[in-house]
């Protein structure tokens, strides 16, 4: 698995590639997670390049989401693959994110959101 | 009507570990190793008849104890198939999986066998422990009425169950989003539970086991089995289903835990 995590003005962004599952998952969480705060309360995920998801990668964006929320922030899921996608949709969480086609995309509306 | 529980729990244990599943090559602790004869001695029974109901449960962590909890319990007349899981395997997911069972089983005593109650009353139960442990779990609940001839499944982000019959295999649920990802609704589907009909309950370290070509096992392969459970026991049943995910895993390991329940209509374990 492959994590890219930078920080801009108001939100983190990501992009994952390969297998997001738990062997990798503790990497989310300190490369990710850790980076989540109020002046970073926003967090916009490429997963256009994942191709397989357990559930401790779900269990590590819903971690992310409490940790935006916490600081009345938002995740939101981009070019979401369709290996994610699936394992999204079967365990209904698909409900919980929002998703945009595009990292620009997401940019637009969580900074127009904040 | 009565529960035929056929084993003692203090032998519970011994036929599902002739099942074959291959697991990591890997030797576990022995302090893992006693907390995996724990984990299954928290479930009720791996094998139970209500009715003309039969029901038969395995479950085998990666790493000995692990993330799936499993259990069959009678209440009030109808069978209640619980299967979940807590997301990552270990002792943390064990731990996980202990709490949420214990709490699915309280509930059960208190409130019977409705499954839309029962997952309401787990996740207000376990949803500050949860957020504490920054963890979620999937819960699928089952309720058999034997006598209606029908069942009733409310599922928190398990992926689906199979339930085959003479006409068709459907897949059911989920019916909400895992445990400790937001609050659970009370939905529940119900279906016709009549003679010849089984369902299949698994954990996703069944369907999402990939082979050398990293294909995973699938749905698709699952609802094949199911169709096939309503001809064999439940435990011949589970034990086809472990055998058909290590001859499609092939040389790639068992990557997950993995839980099975099988529950047919009509025939006995």
């Amino acid at each position: 698995m492959q994590v890219h995590a930078s920080t801009e003005p108001g939100l983190v962004a990501v992009a994952i590639s390969g297998r997001f599952d738990a062997h990798g998952i503790d990497r989310f969480d300190r490369e990710v997670i850790d980076l989540i705060s109020a002046e970073h309360a926003h967090v916009i995920i490429d997963l256009a390049d994942v191709e397989f998801m357990d559930s401790s990668a779900l269990a590590g964006l819903v971690r992310a989401l409490k940790a935006t929320v916490a600081h009345h922030g938002s995740v939101t899921l981009v070019a979401v693959s369709d290996a994610a996608r699936i394992i999204l949709e079967l365990t209904r969480l698909d409900a919980v994110f929002a998703t945009a086609p595009s990292m620009a995309d997401a940019r637009a509306r969580v900074l127009t959101a904040a | 009507m009565t529960a035929i529980v056929e084993r003692p729990a203090t032998v519970r244990s011994a036929w599902a570990d002739l099942l074959p599943s291959r697991v990591s090559t890997s030797v576990p602790a022995p302090e893992v190793t006693h907390a995996a004869r724990v984990q299954r001695a928290l479930s009720t029974t791996d094998r139970l008849i209500v009715g003309s109901i039969s029901a038969a449960s395995h479950a085998r962590g990666l790493h000995g104890a692990g993330g799936d909890l499993v259990d069959l319990i009678e209440s009030d007349g109808r069978l209640v198939a619980v299967l979940g899981d807590a997301a990552g395997h270990g002792a943390a997911a064990s731990l996980i999986a202990a709490v949420v069972l214990s709490s699915v089983q309280h509930h059960v005593a208190h409130l019977g066998p409705n499954p839309g109650v029962l997952l309401s009353a787990v996740d207000s139960s376990v949803r500050d422990m949860l957020d504490r442990a920054a963890a979620i779990a999937t819960l699928a609940i089952v309720a058999i009425d034997p006598a209606e001839g029908t069942l009733r499944i409310s599922s928190a982000g398990h992926h689906p169950v199979m339930l085959a019959t003479a006409d068709a295999v459907r897949r059911l649920g989920p019916t909400c989003t895992p445990l400790g990802a937001r609050d659970v609704c009370s939905t529940e589907l119900t279906a016709d539970f009549t003679p010849g009909s089984a369902l299949l309950i698994t954990s996703d370290g069944i369907t999402e086991q990939p082979n050398e070509s990293d294909d995973e096992f699938g749905l698709e392969r699952l609802g094949a089995l199911a169709d096939e459970a309503r001809r064999r026991t439940p435990v011949a049943a589970i034990a086809r289903v472990l055998h058909e995910v290590d001859q499609h895993a092939g040389a790639a390991e068992q990557f997950d835990d993995r839980a099975v329940i099988v529950v047919r209509a009509g025939y006995s374990s």
